[in-house]
């Protein structure tokens, strides 16, 4: 099945055109991973894949399916920023985020998260207190906290130490078994390089080695 | 059911920063009595104002304070751009929009609890005031301008201008609700109830920007 297809996709910001007509599919179960260089319009790209800002033409299906409110609950989304309240704990940013998602045994499945990323010892400490590292694996957590059968990364791995970087891979490896279509954004290709995945390549907007798998 | 769950979450969310940090609360209250402070200073001290001025010089205030803590609303969503993890909630974006109005209204009402009253001691002369009208239109007054001062929070949530932005936007929008509502407190602190149309026009004014913002806060949010 197809997890994420973007068909013919041009995003301009302003006058400037960042994407000129990216074609791109994602199975589920497979991970691929978009290389090139800063600015190449990679996080943009992020972007325009999880809706949250709109494409000036093309199209962009997940399962098959126009974006919708519903469909959100199947995606997943960490971008260059983490989506958290520095103000709020590690644990009630993740109570936040489970309640915007409805789900349910809320705090069961918050400690659970905490405990796969190390942070179960820091869960009642405000995160505007946390390191990068820290802060990114609580972004992490977050963003795989409803379980998504589509994950969005934008370099995941920044910030991470070994032990945090090795997590993640043993993470992903975990969610490609179980059918999980992993679209990643990183600079370095050595922590995850164990995997199966698939490369595809971004310059200046233009993506190469898209299309079928 | 699920916009309502979410709305309270997010709802929930806000009341508990602010309830940790006080920093929304504590910084426009403190501009606002500073306001009434100096007010006290420049008008003529110990004199009342008619009741016109008086009326509008609260709006005024009111509507300086609630602006400067609606920019500092926003900051906190700027923040690590949690906006967009509003956004990825599975209902419809336009609870951000609810939530915030929601919040917002709460914020501004419990400093007009403050406020109000420190306000008639400086610079009040209305002897009859009619109370039920007179709290009525502080609250229509309150949800108007709060509802179009969120819509224009998220118009200009990702410009770098925000600042200067919001004012030039707000205040010529606010216009026929200042006017509205400067009419009608004018007329209760004289102990009447005001105009039946300028109660239409706060009402009109109300449902317009709450309504509205809602049915296109898609295409607002993406501006």
């Amino acid at each position: 099945m197809r997890a994420l297809e973007l068909e013919g996709v041009v995003k301009a910001l302003g006058h400037r055109e960042v994407l000129h007509g990216v074609d791109l599919q994602l199975d589920a179960g497979e991970i691929v991973w978009l290389a090139g260089r800063n600015g190449s319009g990679k996080s943009t790209l992020l972007k325009v894949a999880a809706d949250l800002t709109p494409v000036t033409r093309g199209v962009v299906r997940w399962f098959g399916a126009a974006p919708t409110a519903h469909l959100r609950t199947r995606i997943g989304v960490l971008l260059d920023a983490s989506f958290l309240y520095g103000e709020m704990t590690a644990e009630e940013n993740l109570i936040y985020y489970a309640r915007l998602y409805g789900l349910e045994g809320k705090q069961k499945r918050v400690l659970e998260w905490l405990e796969r990323f190390r942070l179960h010892r820091d869960r009642g400490v405000p995160i505007k207190t946390f390191s990068k590292g820290m802060r990114q694996r609580l972004a992490i957590a977050r963003a795989c906290l409803h379980e998504p059968q589509l994950l969005l990364l934008d370099e995941p791995y920044d910030g991470l130490d070994a032990a945090g970087s090795q997590i993640l891979t043993e993470w992903l490896r975990t969610l490609q078994g179980a059918g999980t279509g992993v679209l990643l954004v990183s600079h370095a290709v050595a922590p995850f390089q164990d995997l199966t995945y698939r490369t595809l390549r971004l310059e200046q907007g233009r993506l190469y080695g898209g299309g079928e798998p | 059911m699920r916009f309502l769950r979410t709305l309270f979450a997010m709802v929930g969310k806000d009341l508990r920063i602010e309830w940790r940090t006080r920093q929304l609360f504590i910084s426009s209250l403190s501009f606002a009595l500073l306001l009434v402070f100096l007010m006290g200073l420049v008008l003529e001290t110990g004199a009342a104002l008619a009741s016109f001025s008086e009326a509008g010089l609260l709006w005024l205030l009111i509507m300086m304070a609630g602006l400067f803590s609606l920019n500092r609303q926003d900051d906190k969503e700027r923040y690590e751009g949690a906006i967009y993890g509003a956004y990825l909630a599975p209902v419809d974006r336009s609870v951000v929009f609810y939530a915030r109005v929601i919040s917002h209204l709460l914020f501004v009402l419990v400093m007009e609890v403050i406020l109000v009253p420190l306000y008639s001691a400086v610079l009040g002369g209305a002897a009859q005031v009619s109370w039920a009208g007179f709290v009525l239109v502080l609250l229509l007054g309150t949800i108007g301008f709060v509802a179009v001062g969120a819509m224009l929070t998220s118009l200009s949530l990702t410009s770098s201008l925000r600042e200067i932005l919001m004012p030039l936007m707000l205040f010529p929008l606010a216009v026929p609700l200042l006017l509205g509502t400067v009419e009608v407190t004018s007329a209760t602190l004289t102990g009447g109830n005001g105009a039946v149309i300028w109660w239409a026009v706060i009402a009109a004014y109300d449902v317009l920007f709450l309504v509205l913002p809602g049915l296109l806060y898609d295409f607002i949010a993406e501006v």
